[in-house]
């Protein structure tokens, strides 16, 4: 937000800084997990780290969702849904890529002829959170730098229309 | 109860071979062909002194001295006898088509998912099978992962297999 002018309530803002504030306040993830880092993701959303405090809701349905946290070993069989669920979403929307595997394959870079040696090879990535898997701490730091990159954003409506099958997609989305 | 180290009598008109017993791995051995292995699976079921009501699996193996050949091991264990045994069959690979086992899903319900599993990932097929889909790959994966000499395809619609 711009600026707050005297006591009596009233904001000053953009449209532009507006809707970025409320884009990055109420990211709502689609609710689906893939491997171990869903337990990790799991319990980042319960009490204990509590996302909610983020304004992160997890949505049932792709139509609702505007965050997709890719949480552990993407494999072919899974690529074809993560990319068609991801197709399904409205934009703005954003992709975490959570742990080793979706980043690059993690321990099965070389011998796993069923993974995806990660998931950017099939949709753009916006955060990539090391680890394996990484602690509920990181998941969270993902997530706050997304919000970072949401508000450093100039305008929503530049944000480019995603170019799948492209491992240097998220880079471009950063410059 | 303990498992039990002595083996009961198995009428003559069964044949298979006894390789004897290990505990370490799965107990009694046997050995059987492919064409008598119904039988004896049948019978190690429903006989009462051996009485193996759980099959606790179905393994494939491709032998990598024997690269023409296929094995198929199967573990089971009677809950009331305390036996536990290990039969397991082989076949030569047959050139362009699946290599045909008999499916003893009808003797034990556990084994569909175990030969759909084998069936895929080392190119059989189990005749009389109810239900012979894939159950892990997708269905138009090429070739069979867990033999030896199996080498994996370039891409997957349109996405790189390799690490590079």
């Amino acid at each position: 937000m711009a600026e707050k002018t005297g006591e009596s309530g009233i904001v000053l803002t953009s449209v532009e800084d507006m809707l970025q504030w409320a884009n990055a306040s109420s990211l709502w993830p689609l609710s689906f997990g893939l491997a171990c880092c869903a337990i990790e993701m799991m319990s980042t959303y319960a009490s204990g780290y509590d996302l909610d405090r983020f304004g992160i809701i997890p949505r049932a349905s792709p139509r609702q969702a505007d965050l997709m946290i890719i949480s552990g070993t993407v494999t072919f069989k899974m690529a074809d849904r993560v990319k068609r669920l991801y197709e399904q979403m409205p934009e703005p929307k954003y992709v975490i890529s959570m742990g080793s595997c979706s980043n690059c394959g993690g321990p099965y870079w070389e011998h796993g002829y069923h993974v995806v040696k990660g998931v950017d090879r099939i949709i753009p990535v916006d955060v990539y959170v090391p680890g394996c898997p990484p602690r509920p701490e990181a998941l969270i730091g993902g997530i706050l730098k997304l919000q970072e990159k949401i508000r450093e954003k100039q305008s929503v409506e530049t944000i480019p229309k995603p170019d799948l099958v492209n491992r240097n997609a998220h880079e471009r989305l950063i410059s | 109860m303990p498992m039990s180290a002595s083996f009961p009598e198995i009428p003559r008109h069964i044949s298979f071979e006894y390789l004897g017993f290990n505990a370490l791995a799965g107990g009694h051995q046997l050995r059987v062909l492919p064409e008598n292995s119904r039988e004896l699976l049948s019978h190690l079921l429903r006989d009462s002194s051996f009485w193996c009501d759980y099959l606790i699996s179905v393994s494939g193996e491709h032998l990598i001295a024997e690269m023409e050949k296929i094995r198929i091991h199967y573990h089971m264990s009677s809950y009331t006898r305390g036996i536990q045994i290990h039969v397991w069959t082989e076949k030569t690979i047959s050139t362009g088509e699946r290599t045909k086992f008999f499916s003893v899903s009808d003797l034990w319900k556990t084994a569909a998912w175990h030969e759909r599993e084998c069936a895929e990932l080392f190119g059989l097929e189990f005749e009389n099978h109810p239900n012979p889909a894939n159950l892990l790959l997708p269905n138009d994966w090429e070739g069979y992962p867990l033999r030896k000499d199996y080498r994996q395809q370039e891409s997957y619609h349109g996405i790189k297999l390799k690490y590079e």
